[in-house]
């Protein structure tokens, strides 16, 4: 099968004829991805079974769209109640809880919808035509060049820490030192365990999610009758409007731009083996702060602070996908269980599956183009009605929130002691929002420790120790230079701007 | 006493530093006998928070013997209505993961939204008990009959198996 455009015709006409399986799937990806600790990986294989008995076609239909929606889905309570469902969602309540407490959750969801949506579908269609030479980008990146693109993401610490830099830079080491808990990644020695088994295989990020953000958050809801102000209440009393949700979608239009390049970041970082979907957002955010014309409005409920994340987050996913069809090598736990279902059906991935059966390739990528489309129909209407969950009192919302949330924290795991780790969590968290710490920056520290830590000690131990490897790669210099100007440019705009102002 | 009103509390500021001074101490002790590789990221992350925590421990300081700050914990330390109402969540929620074990997600989560709402002032008992019985029976359909989640049983759950 050639890539003409008859061909991917063809193909979408054959992905739109799985929408009885792509919808059930959004939905229940909606539902899974707004819920922490459960995730694409562990319900696809809850489904196996079914998977196993639909057609492949259909199965995978099934399965992309599952995975693309759950992203989707876990923007929706980071933005309403600022807990992220899931570790690629925590940099959309930067932006986005800050806009529901002003009262325009509405707002905040179809911007968030449109930017998934939008970034997923883009990343979608960019990946059918460059599949073999974004297949090429893994081969560029090794630990070096992997060292840089993760302390971009670190680099969010300063970013999110503006108010206060030295408060801000040691609530995020904390949270590097505590992402470092566990085995060291050469010969898993424990480290910083207190003795406790469960912590052997390292801090688990779920729980540490639901601590600092669902805990925390409730912990401090309780001062409070309502988490909105009392404009906001009264605005979001009126009536639900689509008036709401259309000036949304004109905020999103605005700034389509945004959506473009911060989707390709969540692209070109999904390819990466290793890299995921906190890092893409981390990134993303990161450099749309860098770019804005107006940085000093991030975390006061930007609109571009939504956009960035959710169209990041949304742009990996067809980006990790790509090692999986091209080289048969699952990028992470979702693609590994899609590998498991296409080899019981007799397919064997890699570069042959370009000659033998191209329809499933880009029949993948065709499903996501699909359930994107889908996503768009489906979830913009139910933004209304979504943001209502605002208004419900404190004193209700407190006890479903940990409740709900703990039993999150015991999900991936299956231990007792990761519910009693989110509410230590939960404590460490109340103290730092109380006391002026950014949760957020401990939590980028937590998700970012054992990544960096991986890459820099393969790095080093190549060169035998050697420090000096890490500028020894020409793409990797680059990145250097690249992340040196992305941590002055931002001092350099002010004091250019402060000057123009005297 | 009025004089020390009037200054800036900074104490609260001080409780996150010294968590992670304590912690920073405790992972360097943790990995002494180890080889570098498995030394390395500690002694360089920990090291630049030592530094970090010292240098905001010395900012506070000057402020204090300047006479700026002073080190109440006004934040923290308080016994208001709202304090008492979120030690007391805490420790619900303290006991709701200690005793899951043998009470099971449906009982445990039913008794622990019954006394988190009545803790935070709900004062219709159907309201309660209605969104207690219905949140607790979807929990349950969701977490274990939907997703098979291996909570451990608690009289409901087996109760429901006899049954079924």
């Amino acid at each position: 099968m050639d890539l003409t455009l008859i061909n991917l015709f063809y193909l979408f006409i054959d992905s739109l004829k799985e929408w009885y399986v792509i919808i059930p799937a959004i939905i229940i990806g909606l539902i899974i991805g707004a819920i922490p600790g459960l995730g694409p990986a562990n319900t696809l294989i809850i489904l196996l079974p079914i998977t196993l008995v639909l057609k492949v076609e259909t199965a995978l239909a099934f399965m992309v769209a599952l995975y693309c929606s759950s992203r989707m889905g876990a923007g929706i309570p980071a933005i309403l109640i600022n807990i992220p469902g899931t570790a690629g969602a925590a940099a959309t309540p930067l932006d986005g809880y800050p806009m529901a407490k002003k009262g325009m959750a509405q707002q905040a969801l179809t911007l968030s919808f449109i930017a998934s949506a939008f970034g997923g579908l883009l990343a979608s269609i960019i990946s059918i035509f460059a599949l073999p030479y974004l297949a090429r980008v893994a081969y560029y990146f090794h630990s070096v060049e992997m060292v840089v693109v993760m302390l971009f993401g670190v680099t969010l610490i300063a970013v999110v820490s503006s108010g206060n830099t030295l408060k801000g830079l040691i609530a995020g080491i904390f949270g590097l030192l505590i992402g470092t808990i566990g085995p060291d990644h050469i010969y898993s020695a424990p480290r910083a365990t207190f003795g406790f088994l469960e912590l052997f295989d390292g801090v688990p990020v779920v729980a540490a999610l639901i601590g600092l953000f669902a805990i925390s958050e409730a912990l401090v809801m309780i001062e409070t009758k309502s988490i909105l102000t009392d404009t906001a209440k009264d605005r979001m009393l009126s009536r639900a409007r689509w008036a709401d949700t259309f000036e949304g979608c004109r905020m999103a239009a605005k700034r389509w731009w945004h959506i473009v390049w911060t989707s390709l970041i969540g692209l070109g970082v999904g390819v990466l083996p290793g890299a995921g979907a906190p890092i893409a957002a981390f990134v993303a955010y990161q450099q749309s702060r860098l770019f804005s014309k107006t940085p000093e409005k991030y975390g006061t409920g930007h609109p571009e602070g939504i956009l960035a994340p959710e169209s990041a987050n949304n742009g990996v996913t067809s980006g990790s996908l790509i090692p999986l069809l091209t080289l048969g090598l699952p990028g992470g736990a979702t693609a590994a269980i899609m590998l498991i279902v296409l080899q019981y059906h007799g397919i064997v991935l890699g570069p042959r599956l370009f000659i033998d059966k191209p329809q499933i390739p880009f029949g993948v990528l065709m499903a996501m183009v699909v359930t994107y489309l889908f996503m768009v129909g489906t979830i913009l209407p139910l933004a209304r009605y979504m943001a209502r969950v605002t208004l419900v009192p404190t004193q209700y919302l407190v006890p479903i929130i940990v409740s709900f949330t703990l039993v999150g924290a015991f999900v991936p795991r299956a231990y007792i002691f990761d519910m009693g780790l989110a509410l230590v969590f939960g404590v460490v968290g109340y103290i730092a929002q109380k006391t002026g710490y950014q949760t957020s920056a401990i939590l980028i520290g937590i998700i970012l420790g054992p990544y960096v830590e991986r890459y820099f000690l393969r790095a080093l131990r190549i060169s035998e120790g050697d420090p000096m490897i890490l500028f020894s790669s020409t793409i990797g210099n680059i990145l250097w230079i690249f992340l040196i100007l992305s941590l002055m440019l931002p001092y350099a705009v002010g004091k250019l701007r402060n000057r123009k102002i005297r | 006493m009025m004089k020390d009103q009037k200054k800036k509390a900074r104490g609260d500021e001080l409780v996150l530093p010294l968590i992670a001074l304590a912690f920073a101490i405790y992972y360097l002790s943790t990995i002494w006998d180890l080889t570098w590789e498995a030394q390395i990221n500690g002694v360089l992350i920990g090291g630049v928070l030592i530094v970090l925590i010292f240098v905001f421990l010395f900012k506070i300081a000057a402020e204090y013997f300047r006479g700026d700050t002073s080190l109440r914990m006004e934040k923290l330390v308080s016994l208001d209505q709202h304090q008492i109402k979120r030690i007391g969540l805490i420790l619900l929620t303290a006991a709701y993961v200690f005793f899951i074990q043998w009470t099971g997600l449906t009982l445990t989560t039913f008794l622990f939204l019954m006394a988190a709402m009545a803790l935070l002032g709900v004062r219709s008992r159907l309201l309660m008990l209605g969104i207690s019985i219905v949140l607790s029976i979807l929990g349950y359909i969701f977490f274990i009959v939907l997703l098979n989640t291996r909570f451990p049983p608690g009289p409901v759950e087996r109760l429901i198996e006899r049954l079924f």
